[in-house]
């Protein structure tokens, strides 16, 4: 009975986890090829930076939800060590959609450039013992137009 | 420097393997650990139940006393106790001086039973003390125990969690701890034993009889009458009790009679009586 409930909790992880996170990545490669023509830049404490009308603060931050699939793979790969590949991808689609949302935002401002962008993860769990959560990743930079 | 937008076309950040693969991979990693694991330790158990020392013996059976048997109500006094206690150290074979002294503990249970485990340490129920009528009857079920003693059948029953356990007393001396989850009541208190170790133990247990009351009679009246007794409902529970862990069947009472024709141990005799109780 307990593994019947672990077997449909994986499948249904698996089949609407994945085939959302495929419908995700096809939507950011969109997005990225959308907003492209906006460089983001970093700089130096010392150096100084590109001249600017205006500039402002741009702040975009996405909140990814594990599956259960993942949580699974990833507490046998606890067991075992190495690369957690399953959360590779949920914690890069999380920067990258962050980063989209600060770029869109930027670009509606009228941004002509994107300035040293600095990311934050937190980790949103903690509800319930067993690690199923979901990550917070912010990204903010300084937009110039 | 002109800035020239270029689309990201590696994925340099994702591993590029099929979640499912990476799935099949870690459940087949984990299994055949798991595996490999329990195979061993059950052959690695079996090895030290048969040479294990006293000290490392003794060390494990107070620790299966603590877990499994300490919380039961006891008792270790009075004249029946003291009466018990002669009767089993008298019927210890040479090969079981070398051994952990007997612990011996009355439980208070009705149901009749009796049972040994590692480290010397046997339990009598009170049950057992009320129903047997000759001291010929109770001397047979304590000397099978001892036969179980002898043969280390206690130790091989718990097998895997002997190595566990041993590994737990080796490791506190230099302060470290096995989880608790690994050394726990899991499988200690487990005393089943196969039909030919019942055998073994009841031939060591006639053996004794025969040395002691110079014959066999009325060493099997205790079981045979659980067994006549059998339709009883009253009895047939503890019968199931008793037979669970200690199947006494008619094959078994037979296989001891014809054990004690062929060697030509005396049949007949009189039963020793129990000392008196109140
Ligand atoms: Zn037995």
């Amino acid at each position: 009975m307990d593994l019947l409930v672990i077997l449909i909790l994986l499948g249904v992880g698996y089949f609407i986890g994945n085939r959302r996170e495929r419908q995700h990545y096809a939507d950011i490669k969109r997005r990225e090829k959308q907003t492209l023509h906006v460089p983001i830049m970093s700089w130096g404490a010392k150096q100084d930076l590109p001249y600017a009308h205006e500039s402002q603060m741009f702040v975009g931050s996405v909140v990814v939800a594990n599956d259960y699939f993942k949580t699974f793979s990833a507490g046998l790969r606890n067991l075992v060590g190495g690369r957690v590949t399953v959360y590779e991808t949920l914690i890069d689609r999380g920067r990258r959609e962050a980063m989209l949302r600060l770029k869109e935002s930027a670009i509606e401002w009228g941004a002509s450039q994107v300035l040293n962008v600095r990311f934050e993860t937190s980790n949103i769990a903690g509800q319930s013992q067993g690690g199923m959560g979901a990550v917070e990743v912010m990204a903010y930079g300084t937009g110039i137009r | 420097m002109k800035y020239v937008p270029r689309e990201i076309v590696d994925e340099v950040n994702v591993t590029p393997v099929h979640p499912l693969v990476n799935f099949g991979y870690l459940v087949g990693t984990v299994v055949l650990a798991t595996l490999a694991i329990y195979v061993g330790l059950g052959v690695v158990g079996a090895q030290l139940a048969t040479r294990m020392g006293p000290e490392a013996e003794g060390k494990i059976g107070n620790v299966i006393f603590e877990n499994v048997f300490s919380s039961m109500s006891l008792t270790t006094e009075g004249t029946d106790y003291e009466y018990l206690e002669t009767l089993a150290d008298s019927l210890k074979s040479d090969a079981l001086k070398q051994r952990p002294d007997l612990k011996l503990h009355i439980l208070e249970e009705s149901a009749p039973n009796a049972m040994v485990s590692a480290g010397g340490y046997i339990y009598v129920t009170q049950g057992l003390l009320d129903n047997v009528e000759s001291e010929n009857e109770l001397a047979f079920v304590l000397a099978h125990e001892l036969g179980h003693y002898e043969h280390r059948d206690n130790l091989s029953s718990i097998g895997r969690s002997l190595v566990l356990l041993s590994l737990n007393s080796a490791l506190s001396a230099s302060g470290v701890r096995l989880p608790s989850f690994l050394t726990g009541s899991m499988g200690l208190a487990n005393l089943h034993y196969s039909r030919d170790q019942e055998q073994k133990a009841d031939v060591y247990a006639l053996e004794i009889m025969n040395a002691r009351y110079g014959h066999v009679d009325h060493t099997l009246d205790f079981f045979k009458r659980l067994n006549e007794d059998e339709l009883d409902l009253g009895i047939a529970d503890q019968l199931l009790e008793w037979q669970s862990t200690h199947p006494l069947t008619e094959s078994r009472i037979e296989y001891l009679e014809d054990l004690a024709t062929s060697r030509g141990w005396a049949i007949e005799g009189a039963p020793t009586e129990l000392p008196n109780r109140q």
